[in-house]
């Protein structure tokens, strides 16, 4: 059930020590390359002209993907958390992508996430990932819209 | 820093050829980049000049020859390395979604960094100095999407100034400017040349402009250089022809006293020569 839905109901207090301790190397190293974004936005030319090689972004996406696959061992697919935290924090702090607002947004989505499987249903107990599903698909379906006639207007 | 005792310039390509896959678009270039001037390339459309520009400015590995920076290859120096001695403007780069001229501007300081060396008062001074030299510094905490095409270019160039490069390298600045915004960013270049010995090499279409700007012409035809040198020199009506396929007239800008290049429209030459046959 776990694999289908991501829940937080069958994880244990064993799971998250070990949990952290491969996660905070992994944050550590990300915080230490992250500044390389900032350059990767402006397209490859001017990423490789300011001096950042392509390996310093494949590394970075490894990282990413290794972070992912930690939470997914530990809690099962959670869907749209990663795609609706960057959005919505990039609201919140006024349009700067920032890496901290937007892991405290994706976290409090996952337990706002969790506490409305909870309590939605009475006595039935959705798994967290069924709720992010069902709230994030329209959003996302929203943000491409969106998106999609900010792009052609300019 | 170099073993060659007397480099001919500090940014120069022996036996150069570049290309994309299997397709070479520059064969058997011989450049020589002269130092704290600036050098033009123009040429018609595909004719490898942005290519050249690419090569130069390490973005494209040579499929054969190399570009030397300080006597060294180019492709075997790290990059955070060349990007604090060479700054690159790309024709058309990606303005982040929701970015303020400081934020943008500051991103010019990203080679000058490591994971020791953070942001710190000094970046904050040469940010300040790029937006001031550039003009940009009353719009500093706007957002760069706002801005209208002649702003933005200026953006781009004070990022590239917060740099800090010896070498800027640009692929057609003043392309989708009004002739006014042209002038005005050809003469923050000349400036910035003029003014911080800046080595600035970049593609312009203005071939009349170019001639104006340039201390350097390059020519360049099918991947080769056609003619290098001062406006003077390679600015004719031969050059132009074997260049453009243009008849033209090459007359005296009154203005820089540089060479001007008054094209003749293959339509009306006909018309003309037609009219001159009839009164024969």
């Amino acid at each position: 059930m776990q694999w289908l839905g991501g829940s937080l109901s069958n994880v244990e207090w064993r799971s998250i020590g070990l949990f952290y301790a491969l996660v905070l190397p992994v944050l550590a190293a990300i915080a230490w390359q992250s500044r390389v974004l900032r350059v990767a936005e402006l397209g490859d030319d001017l990423r490789a002209g300011l001096g950042a090689g392509s390996g310093s972004i494949d590394l970075l996406m490894a990282l990413a993907v290794i972070l992912a696959g930690l939470a997914t061992a530990v809690a099962g697919p959670v869907a749209f958390v990663a795609f609706l935290s960057g959005p919505i924090s990039r609201a919140l702090t006024g349009g700067r992508t920032r890496l901290v607002p937007a892991a405290l947004v994706g976290a409090v989505l996952v337990v706002l996430g969790d506490h409305i499987g909870a309590y939605l249903l009475g006595d039935v107990n959705l798994p967290v990932g069924i709720i992010t599903g069902a709230l994030g698909a329209p959003a996302l379906i929203w943000l491409i819209a969106t998106g999609a006639t900010t792009r052609g207007s300019r | 820093m170099t073993d060659i005792p007397h480099p001919p310039s500090r940014l120069h390509a022996r036996d150069l050829e570049l290309g994309y896959g299997a397709r070479s678009i520059v064969k058997d270039l011989e450049v020589v980049i002269p130092d704290g001037q600036i050098t033009v390339i123009v040429g018609a459309n595909a004719c490898g000049k942005s290519t050249l520009l690419r090569g130069l400015a390490r973005l494209l590995k040579p499929t054969r020859g190399t570009v030397i920076l300080d006597g060294l290859d180019i492709q075997k120096r790290p990059t955070g390395e060349v990007a604090r001695i060479l700054g690159l403007l790309p024709q058309q780069p990606v303005v982040p979604s929701v970015v303020t001229v400081t934020d943008l501007v500051g991103r010019g300081r990203y080679p000058h960094h490591s994971g020791f060396r953070r942001w710190n008062p000094e970046d904050d001074r040469i940010v300040a100095e790029a937006l001031e030299l550039t003009g940009t510094a009353d719009l500093a905490g706007r957002l760069v999407d706002e801005l209208s095409g002649g702003q933005r270019q200026r953006v781009w160039i004070a990022m590239a100034l917060a740099q800090h490069t010896d070498l800027l390298l640009l692929d057609e600045p003043t392309t989708y400017l009004d002739l006014a915004h042209q002038i005005d960013v050809l003469d923050l270049l000349a400036e910035l040349n003029a003014t911080r010995r800046t080595t600035i090499v970049m593609v312009l279409h203005e071939l009349n402009l170019a001639a104006r700007y340039a201390d350097h012409l390059i020519a360049m035809q099918g991947g080769r250089i056609r003619a290098e040198g001062a406006p003077e020199a390679v600015i004719t009506e031969e050059i132009i022809r074997d260049v453009f396929s243009l008849d033209s007239r090459v007359v005296l800008d009154p203005v820089s006293g540089t060479p001007m290049v008054l094209p003749l429209s293959v339509r009306r030459k006909e018309s003309r020569d037609h009219h001159t046959d009839s009164r024969r």
